[in-house]
């Protein structure tokens, strides 16, 4: 046989290596790029982020005590798994969208931005503006792809690990990325 | 007589499988030590390029490996481990007239063996040649006197009543 039939006739296990290959790979590398909630901030977001690496990178420049990764993501990246959006740390939410994810949210922390026309719910705080097209300085706007008719609320995880006062938390370094990324200092 | 075979080509087919079964596992290794060398390289601008990088690697790596193996040693190992069984197997000599039949038949794990017809009288012989060297046999019609071991012929000669 030529070695040309030869090589046409591995074209089966060449391509069972080849998506074998991606699903191994796949799955040590979502193992070896994240780490345990305790030790990670992770910020979800309403909107397509097509700056959500470079957003993450400035956030992790910044991480400090116990934390060693900053995960930025769209809602989108969680579509096959729920459960890593509802334990979010923070999240940023379109206003129109607030009501349907209001139970992820834990109230924000008691004296936090007390100025800043958050969004309510039975009087009690739990969205401070983050993105407002009608203001006129948008950290965030290089980095996430918002609809500018609405406003976009920075909302506490209320299953975070790092927002004291919630059960099992560690930290309190929730309250302070949120202050960064609406000073927009990062 | 014109041997066919010959223990020397054993042997040398048989160190080449071994170069090829070398390379393959070396393509192997190096592949997963690049793959894991890019992991470490890892950062949160970089991830899904990175991934790209690792899986590109990873089946390059993979095809290589797969090819030196079924392509390169594979097919040098079962030739050499034929010559090696057909050299144990019981010797015999025949005289008659050839006939290629033309038919190709695979030995799993082994040689391309094409059947040849040696006429002898009113009986006919059904023997064994390797494909490869089916080439160096005269032409149909000829009268040949055979070597064989087992039903392979290892050996011929020409001859003229």
């Amino acid at each position: 046989m030529s070695n040309i039939r030869r090589i046409l006739r591995q074209i089966p296990l060449l391509i069972i290596w080849l998506m074998a290959s991606g699903l191994i790979w796949g799955f040590v590398f979502t193992r070896i790029t994240d780490t345990d909630p305790a030790h990670k901030i992770a910020v979800y977001i309403d909107a397509e982020t097509p700056g959500a690496a470079e957003l993450a990178t400035r956030l992790d420049n910044l991480k400090r005590g116990g934390i060693r990764m900053v995960q930025v993501r769209p809602f989108t990246y969680a579509m096959l798994d729920g459960s890593s959006l509802a334990s979010a740390d923070l999240f940023i939410i379109r206003a129109s969208d607030m009501t349907a994810y209001r139970d992820w949210f834990a109230p924000c922390p008691d004296g936090f931005r007390p100025e800043s026309g958050a969004w309510e719910d039975d009087s009690i705080r739990y969205g401070i503006p983050v993105i407002n097209p009608l203001a006129d300085f948008q950290p965030l706007v290089e980095y996430v792809s918002f609809d500018p008719s609405e406003t976009y609320y920075l909302c506490f995880g209320k299953d975070s690990l790092h927002m004291a006062g919630n059960a099992g938390a560690v930290d309190n370094e929730a309250q302070y990325f949120a202050d960064i990324l609406l000073n927009g200092s990062f | 007589m014109t041997p066919l075979y010959s223990p020397e080509e054993a042997a040398t087919l048989s160190r080449r499988a071994r170069l090829y079964r070398t390379v393959a596992l070396i393509l192997a290794v190096a592949g997963l030590c690049v793959c894991v060398l890019l992991c470490f390289g890892v950062r949160p601008n970089n991830t899904p390029r990175r991934l790209f990088e690792i899986i590109a690697v990873s089946t390059a790596a993979g095809w290589a490996a797969i090819l030196f193996l079924n392509v390169g040693y594979r097919p040098l190992m079962g030739t050499a481990r034929h010559i090696q069984h057909i050299s144990g197997a019981e010797a015999a000599e025949y005289a008659g007239t050839i006939r290629k039949t033309g038919k190709l038949f695979q030995i799993p794990g082994s040689i391309v063996v094409q059947k040849i017809r040696l006429q002898q009288g009113d009986e006919a012989l059904t023997l064994n040649v390797d494909a490869r060297k089916a080439h160096l046999l005269p032409d149909d019609g000829t009268k040949l006197r055979v070597q064989c071991r087992g039903t392979f012929i290892t050996a011929f000669e020409v001859y003229h009543e």
